[in-house]
């Protein structure tokens, strides 16, 4: 069975708890990885400090309002290396604003999502993620 | 002999007699003359000093206004600018020479200026227009200073095609810096509260779903209120958003709008809710207008679910719309068999989160109204209630016909 190991850059313990229990739910992800802030998530992929003994994601969603590096320096960061910008970045964020969505896809994310406010949407939405990423699309490797 | 003299003198009587007949008539004449020349001389002097008493007056408003003015003779493409044009952005007019038709564009940030043409362009093509425009334009010091510009084209040739505009510029940075620091506080408040609302009704709804069989009735009935708290709290934050950006610059992009066409689609949109209450939505005939087309969508859909909203139980909800218009402005008025408001409250429904006490039986935010108050505001325009005598409303507003 194939499975895959995700990268959730997240500040809100809310929503880090509630993605968790929606991937998990979605029974296909078999790592979940969290950063807190922009630079966390750096410092992931660079396998800095207390990541030494990480691996590079298949898949990160990132949050746009983040501490220390926002989500979209951090994308940013991510499409301007060749190290890692064959991973597909999905926002997943509440900001619905133009300004967020275009500067997202202008810096090369994948897809630009908005959270819904209800959580059985939510959960729905992330299940959709998963799937997509998962079984219909193939990923580098 | 005797006889001969008499003859003779009464004829010389009769001469000096017509003669003095004569010049008695002339003297008559020329007085006359006099009369009406001096008539003339103080009608028109009259006239002349009603001239500069009224080109004081102009005077004194625009130095009480501190209004900069421009005059454009179209034809030939002579600009004037006043001192106070000049010294709005810091300069003297001295300094802003040569004043032609590309003075405007050296001072004006080009991001704003390509709308504010446009705007002329339609007053140039639609004479009967008055043209506005908000744009910034760099002080001498290097800060931009918000200009709010009016105009209106003032004569035509004897073809018709426009000769003169004239127009004045008004400083509004201050009123803009204010204007937009509360659309940006209301702003990011609603954002900021919506995070921690998610938040509660997200978990809420998790208890629900996962502890259900766990919890006993009165649990659930905390959950219940609970959710409905953040439920409705949702729904004001929502409104208060749309409130604060109903007056916000974002969406100050004009364009000429099918208003029949918008109606129609906002009657799709609220399909649902008129064939649930069975109600009529009758349109009369609807004009083209120049506005902002979100707003202004907002702005009928609000009344429109208004009067579908305080309805009596079991009345078939009617709903009229009708547009007249006339030299400035277009009217529309947007007419209910519901509730009606008594007259006493006609103009505080307009106030933000007032909420009649008749109204308490009808959910509601008490923002619907005071948000169509500010969109009509944005637009020149009034809004009111309409005294209708029978049951019902009838809301009418009107939209300025700028450019």
């Amino acid at each position: 069975m194939k499975s895959i190991h995700v990268l959730l850059v997240e500040d809100n313990e809310g929503d880090i708890l509630l993605t968790m229990e929606a991937l998990e739910e979605g029974k296909l992800v078999n790592k979940i990885s969290i950063a807190r802030d922009g630079k966390e998530a750096i410092d992931f992929l660079q396998k800095k400090d207390r990541f030494t003994s990480e691996h590079a994601p298949d898949l990160i969603l990132l949050d746009v309002n983040l501490p220390k590096k926002n989500g979209h320096e951090v994308l940013q960061f991510i499409k301007t290396s060749d190290e890692f910008k064959h991973i597909p970045v999905i926002m997943l964020t509440t900001s619905s604003s133009y300004k967020d969505i275009n500067v997202s896809y202008t810096n090369h994310a994948n897809c630009y999502i908005t959270k819904p406010v209800e959580v059985e949407e939510f959960f729905k939405v992330v299940i959709q993620i998963e799937n997509f990423w998962v079984n219909i699309v193939k990923l580098p490797s | 002999m005797m006889l001969c003299s008499v003859v003779l003198l009464a004829g010389f009587n009769l001469i000096q007699f017509s003669r003095r007949y004569k010049l008695l008539r002339r003297q008559q004449q020329d007085q006359q003359t006099m009369q009406l020349l001096r008539e003339t001389i103080r009608e028109k002097t009259q006239f002349q000093e009603a001239l500069i008493r009224e080109k004081e007056r102009l005077n004194f408003v625009l130095e009480g206004t501190n209004a900069a003015t421009w005059e454009w003779n179209i034809q030939t493409g002579q600009l004037t600018y006043n001192e106070t044009w000049a010294s709005l952005i810091g300069y003297t007019l001295e300094e802003i020479q040569p004043i032609d038709q590309n003075t405007l564009a050296r001072f004006a940030h080009p991001d704003d200026l390509e709308e504010a043409n446009n705007r002329v362009s339609n007053c140039l093509r639609d004479q009967s227009l008055f043209y506005e425009a908000t744009y910034r334009m760099k002080h001498k010091d290097g800060h931009w200073v918000w200009i709010l510009d009016r105009g209106k084209v003032v004569s035509a040739t004897e073809t018709g095609a426009p000769l003169k505009m004239f127009g004045t510029h008004v400083d509004i940075s201050p009123l803009k810096e204010s204007n937009e620091e509360l659309t940006r506080f209301a702003s990011v408040a609603s954002h900021d509260m919506k995070e921690p609302l998610r938040m509660i009704s997200s978990f809420m709804r998790l208890l629900q779903k996962n502890y259900e069989q766990l919890l006993d009735a009165k649990a659930r009935q905390y959950i219940h209120y609970a959710m409905d708290g953040a439920e409705r709290m949702t729904a004001l934050i929502q409104e208060l958003l749309a409130y604060a950006h109903a007056g916000g610059m974002q969406h100050n992009k004009r364009e000429w709008i099918n208003c029949a066409d918008l109606l129609n689609q906002i009657a799709v949109l609220n399909k649902a809710q008129l064939d649930d209450q069975g109600a009529v939505l009758k349109i009369g005939e609807l004009p083209m207008v120049y506005a902002n087309k979100t707003p202004l969508k907002l702005l009928f859909q609000n009344l429109i679910s208004n009067a579908l909203k305080y309805q009596l139980p079991e009345v078939q909800p009617i709903l009229e719309i009708t547009a007249t218009e006339d030299n400035f402005y277009w009217q529309f008025s947007v007419s209910d068999n519901g509730i009606g408001i008594p007259p006493e409250h006609r103009e505080e429904v307009f106030h933000l989160f007032k909420r009649l006490p008749t109204q308490h039986e009808y959910s509601g935010s008490g923002m619907g109204l005071a948000t169509c108050k500010r969109i009509v505001e944005q637009h020149g325009g009034k809004i009111w209630i309409d005294d209708n005598g029978s049951t019902g409303t009838i809301l009418t507003f009107t939209i300025r016909k700028t450019a």
